[in-house]
């Protein structure tokens, strides 16, 4: 054995003393597996099986996590990202916003550098960019991918500069491994609602909805009115989907919270133009996706990490983004800031 | 590939025999044994098209194994013995009552302990491989490993070295 394999540095002797209890185990886990008949196919068929189920939780999450994370409805996560406004504004006149907030001038998107890191601090910042003139406050976000969806989920409060009751915005994006997923329009849907499917130019496909949210497993709005989202999918041909929500209400467990707008705090015009925009092609571009801890690149992968709370603007946001099993999407329960990664 | 899976196919027929004898020394338990082979081989396919691009696809393999086998440990019932019967498959090369010994040796020990000294002894691997595949320092393996020798050797007693003439 040589120096750098003894294990019993620091110990002098001690090498020497346990030396035949080594060669003795060597020994023994050899003679232990020997004639062990692993159930190669069977090992092969469930692996392959689970992989597949992982793929598509992947692709369900990349789709539902931030329309999900919306009506997380006691799942008291993102949910911290305004918990500490869960009573507050309740009028509909522009409410002073709380320290922290940032400012949104009227000005043009600037992208990212192409080194930019796909996290969720550089989204946010491309996020606030882009949407119209107001604040932006009790900012959350991935401070890294998520393991399992290769995603970013980042949302906030948007109080618009017009006065008016400000809204919650969710966005969630990232790699899906299906080329174009199934985008699609319910057949059936409720006054009030809408759906609209197109496909651009480059071949994305893009939908754009208005509709109620809920009711959630437990229950909805218990203090009156329904909470109305809109939403905008981009499913972009290089399998990068990016989706983003706005409600009519500031607070996502809007089973607590009654909407204080009429209409979300975003049009469907201004999410398309958002999901659509440039600016985000440092971050979802080719190569923009760093290494998940899933997926290894080059060498053997790095250790995993500690939990670690997310990196956000705002304290209040350093929780989890739990969705709950039963939330729209069927997306199981899953830990979007918190959670080291899964493995290796 | 997602839309061609031959090459995890061939990947996962030609390792998985490996990786779960490596998992059955970890966890001590068949099925367990089986169930983590398999989740270590569906993370691989899930991030196929990246995983085989892996300058060394093996070690990453057997890092995803031990890594899911800690993780595993963590989340169960730290009471939760599996070391029983093992299937016939396990075949008649040893006795089984030695194959047992070990494994209840084995199970006496902290998953971590566990997993240094089947990556030591079992896959051959050096202080800083092990480091690396655990994702720790050299010095913590040398610990554990001078830790765990010393606990097993208290717990087997001469039996260990029955393995040798087995």
């Amino acid at each position: 054995m040589s120096p750098e394999q003894d294990p019993h540095d620091g110990r002098p002797g001690a090498a020497d003393e346990s030396a035949p209890n080594e060669i003795a185990l060597k020994h023994a886990m050899h003679a232990a597996t020997r004639g062990l008949h692993p159930p190669t196919a069977d090992l092969v068929r469930g692996g392959l099986e689970r992989g597949r189920r992982m793929r598509a939780v992947r692709r369900v999450q990349i789709a539902g996590a931030a329309l999900a994370v919306a009506v997380a409805a006691g799942s008291g996560a993102l949910i911290a990202t305004t918990g500490s406004h869960a009573s507050g504004p309740t009028g509909t006149a522009h409410q002073p916003p709380p320290s922290g907030r940032e400012s949104v001038p009227p000005t043009s998107p600037t992208p990212l550098p192409p080194s930019a890191p796909l996290a969720g601090s550089a989204a946010m910042k491309v996020l606030t960019l882009l949407l119209p003139p107001g604040d932006v406050t009790d900012r959350a976000f991935d401070k890294q991918p998520d393991n399992v969806t290769r995603s970013v989920t980042i949302s906030a409060r948007f109080w618009p500069v017009d006065g008016s009751a400000p809204g919650y915005v969710a966005m969630t994006f990232g790699e899906d491994a299906a080329p174009i997923p199934n985008l699609a329009c319910r057949q059936d849907a409720p006054v009030g609602e809408s759906c609209e499917l197109r496909t651009l130019p480059d071949g994305s496909r893009l939908r754009l909805t208005k509709e109620y949210m809920g009711p959630t497993p437990q229950g909805f709005t218990p203090a009156g009115g329904e909470v109305m989202v809109a939403t905008a999918t981009l499913a972009r041909p290089d399998n990068m989907m990016i989706y983003i929500l706005a409600a009519n209400s500031p607070n996502p467990q809007a089973y607590k919270v009654s909407p204080q707008r009429v209409d979300p705090v975003l049009s469907v015009a201004q999410l398309e133009a958002i999901v659509t925009s440039p600016a985000w092609e440092p971050l979802t571009g080719p190569g923009a996706l760093p290494d998940d801890p899933a997926g290894v690149p080059t060498s053997t992968p790095s250790p995993p990490t500690t939990s670690a709370p997310p990196e956000t603007a705002d304290k209040s946001a350093g929780k989890n983004l739990d969705v709950p099993t039963g939330a729209p999407g069927g997306v199981a329960s899953r830990s979007v800031t918190t959670s080291p990664p899964e493995v290796p | 590939m997602s839309s061609d899976p031959d090459e995890f196919l061939e990947f996962a027929t030609a390792r998985s025999g490996q990786l779960f004898r490596t998992a059955w020394l970890l966890c001590g338990d068949w099925h367990l044994a089986e169930d983590l082979v398999q989740i270590t081989l569906g993370k691989l396919y899930r991030s196929w098209r990246r995983v085989r691009l892996a300058d060394n696809l093996d070690a990453y393999a057997r890092t995803v194994l031990v890594r899911s086998y800690l993780s595993h440990r963590r989340l169960r019932s730290s009471t939760e013995q599996p070391y029983g019967t093992l299937p016939d498959t396990a075949g008649p090369d040893i006795d089984p009552a030695l194959r047992l010994t070990l494994l209840k040796g084995l199970a006496a020990l902290p998953p971590k302990d566990r997993a240094v000294l089947v990556l030591r002894y079992w896959e051959d691997m050096s202080v800083e491989q092990t480091a690396r595949q655990m994702g720790c320092s050299a010095g913590a393996v040398r610990n554990r490993s001078l830790r765990a020798l010393e606990k097993l050797r208290g717990i087997l007693g001469g039996e260990l070295h029955m393995f040798a003439a087995a």
